[in-house]
């Protein structure tokens, strides 16, 4: 699903952001990306989403090089890729509703499929019932849940999760994380960039961890380091 | 395709709606400029119409020489009478002439009946046929001279040349405040815009991360500057249409003893769609620039 060759990016000429990482992840996997602030796990995502370009190396998602990808092709890409972030980035006029069909608006699904299809993943995140709401009058788990739905509204094969309990109390972290295994279990590879070492050890995931830019450590479940 | 127009109209106008304080800035600018630009334009249609009635009421003089003969003057009579461009054609004799004089200035009637001799000539009083312009008065007048018995040919054309000059005046006024008000306009929405998208950048982005393709982030702005420039343009018109009608209501006596039960008209459609396009066209070009010096820096994808 993700496979990266030797990355290097740097936002200056003194430091790298990332520096020769090279990774794999399987489609359908779950994992973690974590590592201290700093260490390089935002720029990972975001290379993924082709937020940012390499300075070296190839990065291919579901197959398709995205180091090398025309600008017209990345809203494609983007919309195969669901992404959830820590400060949920929902639009405040908008309700619920319109925050979550704008994507599937935008790739022309009538009114009637749109309802279909935000009930559906409203329902599976727990939230048919705030449909008309907006993003202010909700908490705050709520509103990771909102974004949640968004995400996987348009059946990516990729869930992308930066830090998304990084503003959430532990019972709605640990509900955050179950839906997301939840998806997981529907097929869908998930990748969650996380500094919460309890969270990771709960889980029973594979870890991949980054250091200054560096990948250190990429750990299986069981503790065995994994050749991909 | 037209579900990409029904996005962009749907998002364009919730947006106006919800931007509706700031977009009240460029609306309202727009509105003056029309109504201005159109308040010439009124004036300059107007003007036209007055004068081209005039010209149709229009008469003008051959005076004849003190020694004309009976024959001489039925044979003028006849010549401009058998002239298309010639409605009417009347003789006023002398006797007529000086009654005229006493008529017209009672105070200095003694002096008139006080001359053993009357000096005042005779003449024929000519009207023009509708659409009769001055080449045709002149290639008439080139005519008469040459004729026995004409002593002059008096026809005010310095008053209407003056007219007409003030009229293509109003009319270059008007071309000329167009592109001053088509520039402001553009100015004003361009800025509008550029603080509409700034307060809504962080949507900008989010639309940008969830796979929003260009067109469909560019495209509810620039529906956005072209409604702003529509909506503005037709309350410009709207007001106008207001002004004109309180104004002919108000000074309704006025205008018909000037114009001679002459009625002032609003503009024809053909201009007012050409202003209500021009509208759309402004905003369209105003919410443009304004994208492309905001989309460079915000909605770029690297």
């Amino acid at each position: 699903m993700i496979r990266f060759y030797h990355v290097f990016k740097s936002y200056n000429r003194d430091a790298y952001s990332l520096s020769d990482v090279s990774l794999s992840v399987r489609p359908g996997s779950f994992v973690f990306l974590t590592g201290a602030s700093g260490a390089g796990k935002t720029t990972l995502l975001k290379l993924i989403i082709r937020e940012e370009v390499p300075n070296k190396g190839q990065i291919l998602v579901n197959g398709q090089n995205v180091a090398s990808l025309p600008v017209t092709k990345i809203p494609r890409l983007r919309r195969s890729i669901g992404v959830v972030f820590q400060d949920f980035k929902l639009i405040r006029t908008k309700t619920v509703f319109e925050n979550v069909t704008f994507v599937l608006k935008t790739l022309g699904f009538d009114l009637k499929e749109r309802r279909r299809k935000a009930f559906s993943v409203l329902k599976q995140v727990g939230l048919q019932h705030k449909t008309h709401c907006y993003p202010l009058q909700l908490s705050g788990g709520e509103q990771q849940r909102v974004a949640i739905a968004r995400a996987i509204v348009n059946d990516p094969v990729l869930l992308l999760a930066d830090e998304p309990t990084g503003n959430l109390d532990p019972d709605m972290a640990n509900e955050i994380m179950n839906l997301f295994s939840k998806i997981n279990m529907h097929g869908t590879t998930v990748l969650v960039a996380t500094h919460d070492r309890d969270m990771i050890q709960r889980m029973s995931h594979r870890v991949i961890t980054l250091h200054q830019g560096r990948l250190v450590h990429d750990t299986l479940p069981q503790g065995r380091l994994d050749s991909h | 395709m037209l579900q990409f127009l029904f996005f962009c109209f749907s998002e364009g106008l919730t947006n106006l709606w919800r931007s509706r304080v700031l977009n009240l800035l460029s609306i309202g600018t727009m509105m003056l400029a029309i109504f201005i630009l159109g308040a010439f334009l009124l004036l300059g249609t107007n003007l036209n119409r007055a004068l081209a009635h005039w010209e149709r009421q229009i008469q003008f003089h051959v005076f004849l020489s003190d020694a004309v003969t009976p024959e001489q003057t039925d044979n003028l009579l006849g010549l401009l009478r058998s002239d298309p461009s010639v409605a009417s054609a009347r003789l006023i004799d002398k006797a007529e002439a000086r009654k005229r004089f006493d008529d017209d200035y009672a105070d200095y009637a003694d002096i008139s009946q006080n001359m053993e001799i009357n000096p005042f000539p005779a003449s024929i009083q000519v009207a023009l046929a509708s659409g009769a312009d001055e080449s045709r008065f002149r290639q008439l007048q080139d005519k008469l001279k040459k004729q026995a018995g004409v002593e002059e040919i008096h026809y005010d054309f310095e008053l209407f040349k003056r007219l007409h000059f003030f009229s293509e005046f109003i009319q270059w006024t008007a071309y000329l405040l167009c592109g001053i008000v088509v520039f402001a306009s553009i100015f004003t929405i361009s800025n509008v815009l550029k603080l509409t998208f700034f307060s809504r950048r962080d949507e900008v982005d989010i639309m940008k991360l969830v796979g929003a393709s260009r067109a469909y982030i560019r495209g509810p702005f620039m529906v956005e500057g072209m409604l702003q420039g529509l909506f503005g343009a037709g309350m410009g018109l709207v007001l106008l249409f207001l002004a004109l009608f309180t104004l002919q209501n108000y000074l309704n006596w006025d205008t018909n003893s000037l114009l001679g039960q002459f009625d002032l008209v609003f503009l024809n459609p053909g201009t007012i769609w050409i202003l209500l396009g021009g509208g759309c066209l402004v905003g369209l070009f105003g919410a443009a620039i304004s994208l492309n010096q905001f989309l460079h820096e915000h909605i770029s994808y690297q």
